[in-house]
């Protein structure tokens, strides 16, 4: 059993054992086959049920995750797409560990991934002894999910060569996988409860594009960047505080230094302020996955480097960094951000004056 | 949750207790209208009282008639105060509005049926547009709270999940009972202040004034449930201030303009599909098959689609169709409601990111609001206008029963009756109806792409087309008539403010006319315009007076019209008066100029054309060699004057050769009058520079006799005037010079540079000093080189 001392982070299935169990345990009604819990109950499981004390683990688009459930219903394959940073993954996970009890069946997309990845590999050492039996094939996630009847997940299904992700187009209308090695009439046929969960980047640089035979085997589902600026705060500070639970010397930033983080990032997200004023959106994902880098590496900065709390100080030291990387324009952006909203902002409140300083006095030096 | 606000028992009580019996209802609400039909036919009450303006009462057996198609709304216009645009509300019904099944079925019964909200001119002083207002539907607290609990997206799902699902069930007393209880949270979680400050309280002192004059006779009370709870205490009555009057017609509405979103209607959102659930539950006589609708809403859809060229595969439509089945199943419910087919719309269809730029979303919404037109019986009083307008629109073919903008292309120069169908649209434009707007074709009014064979117009007949024409009833009985005194609306306004001579004002008055086929209305204005031609200083305006009247009196021309006044004369006035001016031409200040040649360019282009001999052109002529003639003829006037005069071929082009080698060439004149004639000719007559080899010949001598220091004067001026001239034009000059100057093709371009590097570095210094010295004297911008 894995408890926290021994790894970094654990699936859901672990870390909300106890929530699964009492959804469980009191879930009359019918349920698709293959499926833990009732669609009721995964709904439940995901956006939070006060009765039962379970908080809502992804917030702000409830619609989506009832489309997504009734999605996984079908035949369908589920792809999440959306920008980077908006919990896609996390959002697959649950729904695995909800549907399934596990979502430890999964594929880390990549450049190189090959197909064998997506279907079987063999033992060699028992391939050269037997020559091909089903003993000597070592399954992938998802033949192991066919046979298992359970969700698979694929992460950053676009990371995957055309011809990799061609693999599934047959895979998921047949819902069957042949092994020509083991003679021609042996297939394996996917039992009640597999489907596929996918993610998938539309946006990013070195990213493939898929077929539209493959598009037409899933429903698409869009993840947006979070709405609510006070969730948002909230989100990223709940999220900051398990990265820092290592570091028990680390103070947590106040409630204004949150302000400064997620006010910038949404204004520069969506290219104007709360009052409508628009201002040059970077192309930098400015997503909230990234102001929690931003809070993490402020937050060390601060308590390992300056010995304090954290400042709107380093939060803007943190910012060039972290966030703009690749784009000379966007550098401008922030410039001209920074000198127009910030400096503004700086007049009346502390930490905007200390984050305008600090992001003026780096800008300059560059 | 303290304790609770009302129990089934006492609501009962409080509704159906009495002789007067109350009905809870949400505009436009299916459920609710299925529901009342019951209570009636249960209650069979002597009155019924609903929620709209007192003052309209009067159209109620209008509304009821049996040839009345709804959607249907009365338009009700307030008092006219000066200056400002007339206020218009309307109180529009469908066929699945409870108050219009009220209607329908009250009046069937013999039952009094009566309006008895707060007059609509007195409540256009509180609230303007519509007349019943849903927001409390989607802001009260407890909306928001019930939403939550009950894993609901808005308002608008909620209610829909509660109480649009018991579309076509039994049980009316229950039903109106949850309606009242959820109604009475929603105030209760409502702030008072907007009460107060939307004149709610004001308006249901008066309703209840009504219904404390029923003295005993049974009755079914109808409004909106929010309301109800306010009801039942009895107001004594008292005489009510009386309403500024207000003048009230029946328009027909379409499902658009009811539907929420578009702004002005009320109640529920897409009114096309709530009409087809509708109807689906009269057709089984009891609750819809809602799985079979979802179908039908989904192929209509894919219908639609198809027609814009985009379709969606069959294996999409039956997953938009389960996972909108799906997802009601998985709320609990049997009716696939909308937010249930759009969720399946997204999930099935979009094969991307959502977000703009994906096609289905707006067609979807679009679908779903519908665009059907109502009727309004034949009975019903409409100001004779809309009659007429809605005659003619037919006879153009305009489609009166939907209300989807299309496409119409027009080819107005040969067929009389695209013409005809052009003017009517144009008639429309004037009294702002919002009917049709040109999308692409010759614009009149300035006079660009007139030649163009075809006009595109985007049409669409809308109830803000009836509203409009209700507006401008007062305008006269028919459409030419309303819109020609639209016409001397605007005239009168021009002379209000001191304009009634401007001539571009005037003429772009009658090219209005004259566009809507108003020509034989327009007398007065052609007669201000003759009257504002004979005081005129104004070439530029006399100039396009003559050149687009003449063009228009010209049969064949799209504007043309037999019947229309002697517009031919009136250009003939206007040249008349540009001979005289042409009198003090010579003596015209320099900055006015350039206008002015530009004018007389344009008559001399008239002269030129197709109706010249409709003038006397020998006297233009000769009024142009007199001011040549003068001693202070001005260089640019001469070399403008003598380029049209050559190009008439009235004088030698050695006579010009002359000028220009006089010109360029002069001792002592200042370079700006040196270039100044050639200027001029380039004005008016720039072909004659390439045309005529004598003149190209003339200039070039001068020029090169010019010294090196002279020619360096005088060439930014020269540079400047021939900056005239387009790239094809450049081009054909270049192409002579080089044949002039006996230089091979290219010749000009590849010689060897005469200069050289330290050439180069040296100008370049002078103009750096130069752009400093500049800028120490002042010259922010300064360019130089």
């Amino acid at each position: 059993m894995e408890t926290s001392e021994t790894v970094l982070r654990q699936t859901a299935e672990t870390v909300y054992a106890d929530q699964l169990a009492a959804l469980a345990a009191d879930d009359p009604g019918p349920r698709p086959a293959g499926w833990r819990l009732t669609p009721r109950a995964v709904r439940r499981f995901i956006v939070g049920d006060d009765t039962l004390g379970i908080k809502a683990k992804f917030v702000g688009d409830d619609p989506l995750v009832d489309r997504c459930i009734v999605s996984l219903m079908g035949r369908q394959g589920l792809m999440l797409v959306g920008e980077p940073g908006t919990a896609k993954s996390l959002l697959s996970e649950l729904l695995a560990a909800a549907i399934s009890g596990r979502s430890t069946a999964v594929i880390q997309g990549s450049a190189g991934i090959i197909e064998d990845h997506l279907r079987y590999g063999w033992n060699y050492a028992m391939l050269l002894a037997e020559g091909p039996t089903a003993a000597a094939m070592v399954p992938s996630p998802v033949l192991t999910a066919m046979r298992d009847g359970h969700l698979v997940r694929i992460e950053e299904i676009t990371r995957c060569a055309p011809e990799v992700q061609d693999v599934l187009i047959s895979l998921m209308s047949e819902k069957t996988m042949t092994v020509p090695e083991l003679g021609t009439d042996y297939e394996v046929r996917a039992t009640p409860g597999f489907n596929v969960i996918a993610t998938a980047n539309l946006r990013d640089r070195g990213v493939h594009d898929m077929s539209s035979a493959l598009k037409r085997r899933f429903n698409f589902e869009t993840v947006l960047p979070i709405a609510d600026a006070g969730f948002e705060k909230a989100l990223v500070a709940q999220q900051l505080a398990e990265r820092m639970a290592e570091h028990a010397q680390a103070v947590a930033p106040s409630e204004d230094v949150l302000n400064v983080l997620v006010t910038v990032f949404r204004d520069l997200r969506q290219g104007k302020l709360e009052d409508g004023t628009a201002v040059a959106a970077p192309k930098a994902v400015m997503s909230t996955a990234e102001s929690v880098n931003i809070a993490h590496a402020a937050t060390l900065d601060a308590t390992y480097l300056d010995a304090g709390a954290v400042g709107g100080r380093h939060i803007a030291r943190q910012l060039q960094g972290v966030v703009f990387k690749d784009d000379p324009e966007d550098a401008r952006k922030l410039a001209s951000y920074v000198d127009l909203v910030a400096r503004d902002r700086a007049r009346t409140s502390a930490e905007w004056k200390d984050f305008y300083d600090a992001a003026a006095a780096s800008l300059k030096a560059k | 949750m303290t304790a609770d606000l009302t129990t089934r028992a006492a609501a009962e009580a409080a509704l159906f207790g009495t002789d007067i019996a109350f009905a809870p209802i949400r505009h436009h609400s299916p459920a609710c209208a299925w529901m009342l039909r019951a209570m009636i036919r249960d209650l069979r009450p002597e009155v019924i009282l609903i929620e709209g303006p007192s003052d309209l009462t009067h159209h109620i057996p209008l509304l009821a008639e049996a040839d009345t198609v709804p959607p249907i709304a009365i338009a009700a216009m307030g008092p006219v105060v000066e200056d400002r645009p007339r206020p218009v509300t309307y109180y529009p019904l469908s066929a699945h509005a409870p108050e219009f099944v009220a209607m329908c079925d009250g009046r069937a019964l013999g039952a009094d049926v009566r309006f008895i909200d707060m007059a609509s001119g007195a409540r256009m002083a509180h609230v303007t547009q519509t007349l019943q207002s849903e927001q409390p539907f989607t802001s009260a607290d407890f909306i928001k709270q019930t939403c939550k609990a009950l894993g609901m997206r808005d308002g608008a799902e909620l209610w829909d999940h509660l109480f649009e699902t018991r579309l076509g069930q039994t049980g009316w007393r229950a039903f109106f009972c949850d309606v009242y209880a959820y109604c009475l949270a929603m105030r209760e979680t409502t702030d008072p202040a907007l009460l107060q400050a939307d004149a709610t309280l004001a308006r249901e002192a008066e309703m209840r004034r009504h219904i404390a004059d029923l003295q005993g006779r049974r009755a079914i009370v109808l409004t909106g449930g929010f309301h109800t709870p306010a009801l039942f205490d009895l107001e004594t009555p008292s005489q009510a201030e009386k309403p500024p009057a207000v003048d009230s017609y029946l328009i027909a509405y379409g499902e658009d303009a009811l539907d929420a979103l578009s702004g002005y209607g009320a109640g529920l959102r897409y009114p096309g599909w709530y009409n087809q659930a509708w109807e689906a539950a009269l057709a089984a006589g009891g609750p819809p098959d809602w799985s079979a609708l979802a179908v039908e809403t989904t192929t209509g859809f894919a219908g639609q689609m198809a027609g814009d060229n985009r379709r969606v595969p069959l294996p999409q439509l039956t997953e938009m169709v389960a996972i909108a089945q799906g997802l009601a199943q998985m709320k609990g419910r049997a009716a696939v409601l909308l937010p249930d087919l759009f969720d399946g719309m997204r999930t099935a269809l979009v094969k991307t990111e959502a977000g703009p730029g994906e096609p289905y979303t707006e067609r979807m919404h679009a679908y779903l609001r519908g665009t059907r037109l109502g009727q309004v019986p034949k009975s019903a009083g409409a100001p004779p206008i809309v009659a007429d307008a809605r005659t003619r629109a037919e006879k153009h073919r305009v489609d009166l029963a939907d209300s989807s903008r299309k496409i119409r292309k027009l080819d107005i120069r040969r067929k009389e009756s695209h013409r005809k169908t052009q003017q009517f649209f144009y008639q429309m434009a004037l009294l702002d109806t919002g009917l049709a707007t040109l999308e692409a074709g010759p614009d009149f009014l300035i006079g660009s792409r007139v030649d163009l064979l075809f006009a595109e117009w985007s049409v669409g007949w809308s109830p803000f087309v009836d509203g409009a024409l209700i507006k401008a009833a007062p305008l006269g009985a028919t459409v030419p008539g309303a819109a020609v005194n639209m016409l001397m609306r605007d005239r009168a306004t021009l002379f209000e403010e001191g304009e009634g001579a401007s001539l571009a004002a005037l003429l772009t008055l009658v090219l209005k006319g004259l566009r809507a086929g108003l020509g034989a209305l327009l007398p007065t204005l052609t007669q201000d315009l003759s009257q504002a031609i004979a005081t005129s200083g104004d070439f530029n305006g006399l100039s396009q007076i003559i050149l687009r009247l003449q063009a228009v009196a010209m049969p064949g021309d799209p504007l043309h019209d037999p019947a229309a006044p002697d517009l031919l004369s009136v250009s003939k006035d206007a040249f008349d008066r540009l001979i005289y001016l042409m009198g003090d031409l010579a003596a015209t200040p320099e900055e006015a100029l350039p206008a002015r040649i530009e004018a007389l360019h344009i008559v001399a282009g008239v002269l030129r054309g197709p109706q010249a001999d409709r003038f006397d052109r020998r006297r233009f002529d000769r009024a142009v060699a007199d001011v040549l003639d003068e001693a202070d003829c001005p260089p640019l006037l001469a070399g403008a004057l003598m380029g049209i005069l050559v190009q008439a071929g009235l004088r030698e082009d050695t006579t010009l050769a002359r000028l220009l080698r006089g010109t360029l060439g002069g001792v002592g004149v200042p370079p700006a009058d040196a270039a100044a004639a050639l200027n001029g000719l380039l004005m008016t007559a720039p072909t004659l520079l390439w045309q005529s080899r004598r003149v190209l010949q003339a200039a070039e001598d001068a020029l090169a006799a010019l010294d090196d220091a002279a020619f360096l004067a005088v060439l930014p001026a020269l540079r400047l005037c021939l900056t005239q001239l387009n790239p094809h034009e450049t081009d054909r000059l270049a192409e002579e010079l080089v044949d002039l100057l006996g230089l091979a093709g290219g010749a000009l371009r590849q010689g060897p540079s005469r200069f050289s590097e330290a050439d180069l570095a040296r100008a370049l210094r002078i103009d750096q000093a130069l752009a400093a010295l500049l800028k120490a004297n002042g010259g922010q911008d300064a360019q130089t080189g």
